[in-house]
């Protein structure tokens, strides 16, 4: 069976006064019916500007340069304004990071989610009423009926999440990309808006893009994960393999920044050291070579290529290559062993 | 709410009976007075005179004696023009001003709105160019400058239009380009930035990302937001439009009231001066109250108590 959702050699670029700013070079996934695909990385990884690439709402000065983006058998990188517009919120929905500055603010809530279910279909007035309504009480908005006259500001920032879900629930589309969704809340309500999204995805059988930068997140509530730097894809694999047998110094390296509870209090805290490349001014070959400890010469002259360690588990690092030294490899004693 | 308008009402007639009191001080501190002039009077006619008009009584009796009148809607007479009131002046030049005002207002929404508009949507193509082209010479170039301009080209030169008068319809055209000039380019500017700022939010890529048509957006989502700040410059503009302007009546020779606004204050007219900056104060402050009770209308965030 063919993927749901399928990107290909997926190249965005911004055009600035400074020239062109390759903000994704090269991203390939698929998504599967029914599956949360994780995109995990640090801002500027590429991984909100691949979303919006798929529906196509990049800001004006972006493009999508090259690749294919294909839902079920539509191409959508060629497709028209019409075409683009019955798949924005039908079959495509999108939940944002800020839900304090997403919903428009003189408008109310109730009237914000109508609109999007009579874009995309004909109901009478007091059907739309009805499914909002219906809509409020899935989210778990209380007091339904008395909440959709309400604007956006007489709302917390997780009720407002909620009404975002509601609306992006409201066409039953069979993908939900959620760029970060519980980025600005805080962490109680950051664990009832991800229980939501899973039990609303059972209910509704619909695939998640779940955009996050953090991992425990990530953990949560995907079934896979690519892992982002620089514009590309630095590796990708189901979630028990990523934690449990990455393949990427990248990837190593965000694990071991993730601090346990039981960690002792004198050991200070792991990180990355230096920070995310300047995408204007991209440094030659990997892009995560200037702050990879295993970095060797061939790195910072070539892109590495995708490294296949499984069926579904990739890396793009030259640590993988045959060629590799076994000294200063994390990976050489394992091997292709992959259990 | 109601409470709110009662007192911002409250406060309205407050602030303008400070506004008197004030202009009738520093009216009073420009040297000189209505009758002196060039050539002096024999000193028992200007003693006759400042009696009549009871200048030789201490200031804050006269200033008692005014703001009782002004409670009983009354002016007081002018000083310079015997026998007239500065009612009179209002009653005569008030209407011609207005209904100036009143054109060049509806010429000043008619094309600055759509015009800033316009110039957001196609931010960077030649229909914004163009349009801050224009914008940008209406706010800097003064309007005397302009009024003069085109009357030479449209009445000297090419005799389309009269160059002075309302006697026909068509003698509007020049004043109010000229009056709503500024305005104009000024609102057009402001509608454009605020448009494209709004267009930016987050909100309207909600409103792309559920499948919204591109008109539909702007209508529905971005031009109630955009509008909040062109309310707020319009309260202040349509009075300012409405009670007249001088240089445009002096040079198109029309009858209104911004003459004697400063021909008063050269002239000492005190009565004048203050009855015409009260009624102008007036305008202001009523403009600007509406404009606050618009809010409420458009902002559902805006609540008054």
């Amino acid at each position: 069976m063919s993927s749901l959702l399928k990107v290909k050699n997926l190249h965005t670029s911004f055009f600035t006064q400074d020239g062109e700013v390759k903000a994704v070079k090269g991203v390939s996934f698929h998504l599967e019916k029914g599956e949360t695909l994780g995109i995990v990385g640090e801002s500027g990884s590429g991984k909100s500007v691949s979303s919006l690439s798929i529906l196509k709402l990049l800001p004006p000065a972006g493009r999508i340069i090259n690749g294919e983006i294909m839902l079920d058998d539509k191409k959508l990188v060629k497709a028209d304004r019409s075409t683009m517009r019955d798949i924005r919120g039908g079959k495509i929905a999108m939940i944002f990071q800020d839900p304090m500055s997403s919903l428009n603010p003189l408008i109310p809530v109730g009237k914000q989610v109508e609109e999007m279910i009579k874009t995309h279909g004909n109901h009478s007035k007091k059907e739309l009423k009805k499914m909002v309504l219906d809509l409020f009480e899935k989210v778990q908005i209380p007091d339904p009926s008395k909440r959709y006259d309400s604007y956006p500001h007489e709302f917390s920032g997780g009720m407002r999440q909620r009404v975002m879900i509601a609306m992006a629930l409201s066409c039953k589309p069979s993908v939900l990309i959620a760029d970060e969704p519980t980025t600005a809340l805080d962490v109680t309500i950051q664990d009832q808006i991800l229980k939501l999204l899973r039990n609303l995805q059972d209910e509704m059988q619909m695939s998640i893009i779940f955009i996050s930068h953090n991992l425990g997140v990530v953990a949560e509530i995907c079934s896979r994960v690519m892992v982002m730097y620089g514009g590309m894809v630095m590796e990708y694999a189901n979630i028990n393999d990523i934690f449990k047998h990455p393949k990427h110094p990248y990837t190593m390296g965000l694990l071991q920044s993730i601090p346990s509870i039981d960690q002792d209090k004198a050991v200070a805290l792991q990180s990355i050291p230096g920070s995310p490349p300047d995408l204007s001014n991209p440094p030659t070959g990997c892009p995560f070579h200037p702050r990879c400890r295993y970095a060797r010469k061939i790195c910072s002259v070539q892109v590495p290529p995708t490294s296949e360690i499984s069926e579904d588990h990739g890396s793009r690092c030259w640590l993988l290559s045959k060629e590799a030294p076994v000294n200063n490899n994390p990976f050489s004693e394992q091997g292709s062993s992959n259990d | 709410m109601s409470s709110y308008i009662f007192k911002r009402m409250a406060m309205t007639i407050i602030t303008l009976f400070l506004i008197a009191i004030l202009v009738f001080f520093l009216m009073h501190a420009i040297p000189g007075g209505p009758f002196t002039a060039q050539r002096e009077l024999p000193p028992e006619v200007e003693a006759a005179l400042n009696e009549k008009y009871n200048l030789d009584q201490s200031l804050p009796r006269q200033l008692i004696s005014y703001l009782g009148g002004l409670l009983k809607g009354d002016l007081g007479p002018s000083f310079k023009y015997p026998g007239m009131r500065v009612n009179d002046f209002i009653r005569e030049g008030f209407p011609v001003s207005a209904k100036l005002g009143l054109i060049t207002i509806i010429f000043v929404l008619a094309a600055s709105i759509p015009m800033g508009i316009v110039a957001a949507l196609k931010n960077g193509k030649w229909q914004d160019v163009l349009s801050m082209i224009i914008a940008t010479i209406g706010v800097t170039i003064p309007s005397f400058v302009i009024a003069t301009l085109l009357m030479y080209v449209f009445s000297l030169k090419l005799g389309w239009l009269p160059a002075f008068g309302f006697d026909k319809p068509s003698g509007y055209i020049l004043p109010v380009i000229a009056l709503g000039g500024y305005s104009m380019s000024f609102l057009a500017r402001l509608m454009r930035s605020s448009l494209l700022e709004v267009m930016g939010q987050d909100y309207i890529r909600t409103a792309r990302a559920k499948g919204l048509t591109e008109f539909n957006i702007v209508v529905h989502h971005a031009l109630r937001n955009a509008l909040i700040p062109v309310v707020t410059v319009l309260g202040p503009t349509i009075a300012a439009l409405l009670t007249g302007s001088f240089v445009i009546e002096k040079i198109f020779a029309l009858p209104g009231m911004g003459k004697h606004f400063v021909t008063s204050i050269t002239n000492r007219d005190y009565t004048t001066i203050l009855g015409i900056t009260i009624f102008y104060a007036t305008f202001l402050v009523v403009m600007v109250f509406l404009v606050d009770m618009f809010y409420v209308l458009i902002d559902p965030r805006i609540k008054y108590e």
